[in-house]
């Protein structure tokens, strides 16, 4: 498998009062194309702000981030926008869907924003929707679904845009054990697809299903 | 992305139309305000013209309804040199109707004439019945404003009484564009001098000079011969008239900037409360790679159409607002174009905050936990 995704030496503080909180420390991590991989550890060893990196919302404090061989860390603001909307896929713990718009609405925005005429968007988010099991759900707004149902919605919505890297913060963190499961499940069923997830978690089912688990502790990486 | 900003705005609709409410009341109150003084300016502008080339002589210091001039005086002013004697009167003003309001004229006023001297003040004005002139010894007779005479239901040869006298209608005018001419009743000085209860005694004399250039050598002259008396000429009632409107023109101006700078700040609150609740949308927006600038159009839409619709219905419930409160003559196309404008610019510019702060949220802001 070849290199998608590389980091070297990166490196994130945050100023918090008056100390620095070093949240990584000189990270290298590699993702090839095609790969699952898991980041675990406790609450502070720096996973989220990996995470926040390589998904091109921060600036690292050192080090560099490459996607396909480039750097891209200290891109244009509008250059890492246009990355985020065409290269990666988000899925947040909390789903984030927008509330005024329904499930297929959702999922169209990405496609929207990225000039997909109108009838092709729809019919792609059509879909993508039946695609994770929501097909009959289209209309409904993000309040008259479940948290399993909405976080399909923001799966659905991830891959709009056919991105090269799926990022998940916590996917199943505010989901039931059952939900949970089927999110796990579309996860491991998007990968065997050829999609390359990176993910966060905690939930150990989640976890089984990557190909590489790395554990996170003060903000270095521990293979397991 | 304009359907974005909808939806947000229906999705709170209650602070949406109170909002809205809110630029309603204050367009309806700058289109009052401006149009008051609009039209006060108006009236104001069309008397001066009808001043032109004449002086008024008056008591010092008083008003024209309450000046009072001996009789004799009078007659010796008329005579003078340089004063064209056939558009030359006495006059006596008195109130018919009383105004609406403390701004404005009377509704209906009076004015005696010298009978045959009736050119002084309705030079230009055609009859639309009867006759504009009185005879040379004609005492009850009157004639009539077109507005006064609708007021006053005056009817060709029938008897209407003013001020509890009866008078003959001998001529109604040609409706005409300024409202002082319509509303006034024009009587034999006689008539007025009774009414008035001032015998031997007018209110002011209105003397046109023979030409123009003789305007400043006659009230000179005039000064000169009747030093106890205002000799007024058409450019001392414009200055007169402009130190007069300079305190309502403050006051009301300063009326209208206050209601816009209000509007603005309803728009900037309700806008900026808005962003704020929406921080982590606005996040996960960016974070999922919308643009800047598509943020900054969405909240900017969402501002100019609470403008727009609250300027479109400011506009819309001042005319029958307006009929209902009997100020219709406030109402102009000019001035409801330039409020309704007005209110996108309070859309637009109210929204420029919000929307530039909307597009400062870190994409980060989606990932927090709440």
């Amino acid at each position: 498998m070849s290199k998608l995704l590389e980091t070297k030496n990166l490196g994130k503080t945050y100023p918090m009062g008056e100390v620095t909180v070093e949240a990584l420390r000189g990270v290298e991590l590699t993702v090839k194309k095609g790969e699952f991989l898991a980041l675990v550890g406790p609450s502070g060893s720096g996973k989220s702000s990996l995470l926040h990196l390589i998904g091109l919302m921060d600036t690292p404090t050192k080090g560099e981030v490459f996607f396909d061989s480039q750097p891209v860390s200290k891109k244009k603001d509008w250059e890492k926008t246009a990355l985020r909307l065409k290269k990666i896929g988000f899925v947040f713990q909390t789903f984030n869907l927008l509330p005024n718009l329904n499930a297929l609405q959702n999922v169209e925005i990405v496609m929207r924003v990225a000039g997909l005429p109108k009838a092709a968007r729809r019919q792609k988010a059509k879909e993508l929707l039946d695609k994770v099991g929501l097909g009959d759900r289209a209309k409904h707004l993000p309040n008259q679904l479940s948290g399993g149902q909405r976080q399909r919605v923001a799966i659905a919505r991830a891959l709009a845009n056919e991105p090269i890297l799926i990022l998940a913060d916590e996917p199943t963190g505010n989901l039931d054990s059952v939900s949970g499961a089927e999110i796990a499940k579309l996860f491991h069923q998007l990968n065997e697809e050829g999609q390359t997830i990176v993910l966060v978690t905690h939930n150990q089912e989640i976890a089984g299903q990557a190909h590489t688990v790395i554990n996170m502790k003060d903000g270095q990486l521990e293979d397991l | 992305m304009i359907d974005i900003a909808f939806r947000n705005l229906w999705s709170h609709k209650l602070r949406t139309v109170l909002c809205i409410f809110g630029i309603i009341a204050c367009v309806f109150l700058i289109n009052t305000v401006d149009g008051m003084l609009n039209s006060l300016k108006t009236d104001m502008e069309m008397n001066l013209a009808r001043y032109m080339g004449k002086i008024t002589l008056a008591e010092k210091g008083s008003s024209d309804n309450n000046s009072s001039i001996k009789e004799e005086l009078a007659n010796k002013a008329l005579s003078l040199s340089g004063v064209n004697t056939k558009e030359s009167t006495a006059l006596i003003n008195f109130v018919i109707v009383p105004p609406d309001n403390p701004i404005t004229s009377a509704n209906t006023g009076g004015v005696g004439i010298t009978p045959g001297k009736e050119k002084a003040i309705i030079s230009g004005i055609k009859a639309s019945s009867g006759r504009l002139k009185f005879k040379k010894d004609e005492k009850n007779s009157a004639v009539f404003g077109s507005a006064a005479a609708e007021d006053l239901n005056a009817k060709i040869g029938k008897q209407v009484s003013i001020l509890k006298k009866k008078v003959k209608v001998v001529g109604i005018m040609e409706k005409t564009d300024n409202f002082n001419v319509d509303s006034v009743v024009l009587v034999p000085i006689s008539f007025a001098q009774k009414v008035a209860k001032s015998k031997g005694q007018v209110g002011t004399v209105l003397l046109t000079v023979k030409n123009l250039d003789l305007v400043t050598k006659t009230a000179k002259k005039l000064e000169k011969k009747f030093p106890d008396l205002d000799v007024i000429t058409a450019k001392q009632m414009k200055e007169n008239a402009d130190s007069m409107m300079e305190m309502p023109n403050k006051f009301l101006g300063m009326i209208s900037k206050v209601v816009f700078f209000v509007a603005l700040v309803l728009i900037l609150t309700v806008m900026i409360i808005a962003i704020k609740e929406r921080t982590k949308e606005i996040g996960t927006l960016r974070a999922i790679g919308v643009g800047r600038r598509i943020i900054l159009l969405t909240v900017f839409y969402e501002s100019l159409f609470i403008g727009i619709t609250g300027g479109l219905l400011g506009v819309l419930v001042t005319i029958p607002a307006s009929y209902a409160l009997d100020w219709a003559w406030i109402l102009s196309p000019q001035g409801m174009g330039k409020v309704f404008i007005l209110s996108i610019v309070v859309g637009g510019l109210g929204g420029l905050y919000p929307a530039w702060k909307a597009t400062k949220i870190d994409p980060l802001e989606a990932l927090r936990y709440e």
